[in-house]
């Protein structure tokens, strides 16, 4: 008899929210409305960015729909002008 | 005629001299106006080091220009960047209106009375 694993009724319940001990995000573009928000300043861009400069998704950061899209194209914006990369691997 | 306002962002070539980089600038606002176009500002951003090489430069002088005119200018502004050769990168943008939050702001303030 091996009832090492837990039934599969508990583990989904372990898996829900409230014992994942997470905290809600909230969006940092409503939680202070005058934040900036600019594609000529990467200081503020980089935050949503990974290390190999792809842009993180909403899910992860905690921002609302509405901002995610300004971030959205003020990332766009700013790797055009070259103020942050497309990629930090180039190919040969 | 209906005015919009623009926004340019331009990057000269580091290596230019300071009277270059003038000349550049005098010739921008020159177009703007005439195509019947106003400046607003003219802003120096800076040098600054390129997130990846741009016309073989690894830095770069960047300007941004605001104004409004009809569509014409921005066409006529951005051939002469394109055909320049102090011009290693430019981006035309409509500022954005979003800008100032004023639902945000109005629906705060009903909360807190």
């Amino acid at each position: 008899m091996s009832y090492s694993r837990t039934p599969s009724t508990t583990s989904e319940f372990s898996a829900g929210p409230q014992n994942r001990k997470q905290r809600k995000k909230v969006c940092r573009f409503c939680a202070d409305y005058k934040f900036p928000l600019d594609y000529k300043e990467p200081k503020i861009l980089i935050p949503f960015l990974t290390e190999r400069g792809k842009m993180i998704p909403r899910r992860v950061t905690g921002n609302c729909a509405f901002h995610q899209r300004r971030i959205q194209e003020a990332i766009k914006r700013a790797r055009i002008l070259a103020l942050i990369p497309f990629t930090t691997i180039h190919q040969p | 005629m209906s005015e919009k306002p623009y926004e340019t962002v331009y990057i000269l070539r580091p290596d230019l001299t300071d009277e270059g980089t003038k000349k550049n600038n005098d010739k921008v606002s020159e177009l703007v106006q005439r195509h019947s176009g106003q400046i607003e500002q003219i802003k120096d951003l800076g040098k600054k080091l390129l997130a990846y090489p741009v016309a073989k430069q690894t830095k770069g002088h960047y300007f941004q220009v605001n104004f409004r005119g009809p569509g014409k200018v921005v066409e006529e502004l951005e051939r002469h960047l394109k055909l320049s050769e102090d011009v290693i990168r430019f981006l035309t943008v409509r500022p954005d209106v979003h800008e100032i939050r004023p639902l945000f702001e109005t629906s705060f303030q009903e909360v807190s009375e």
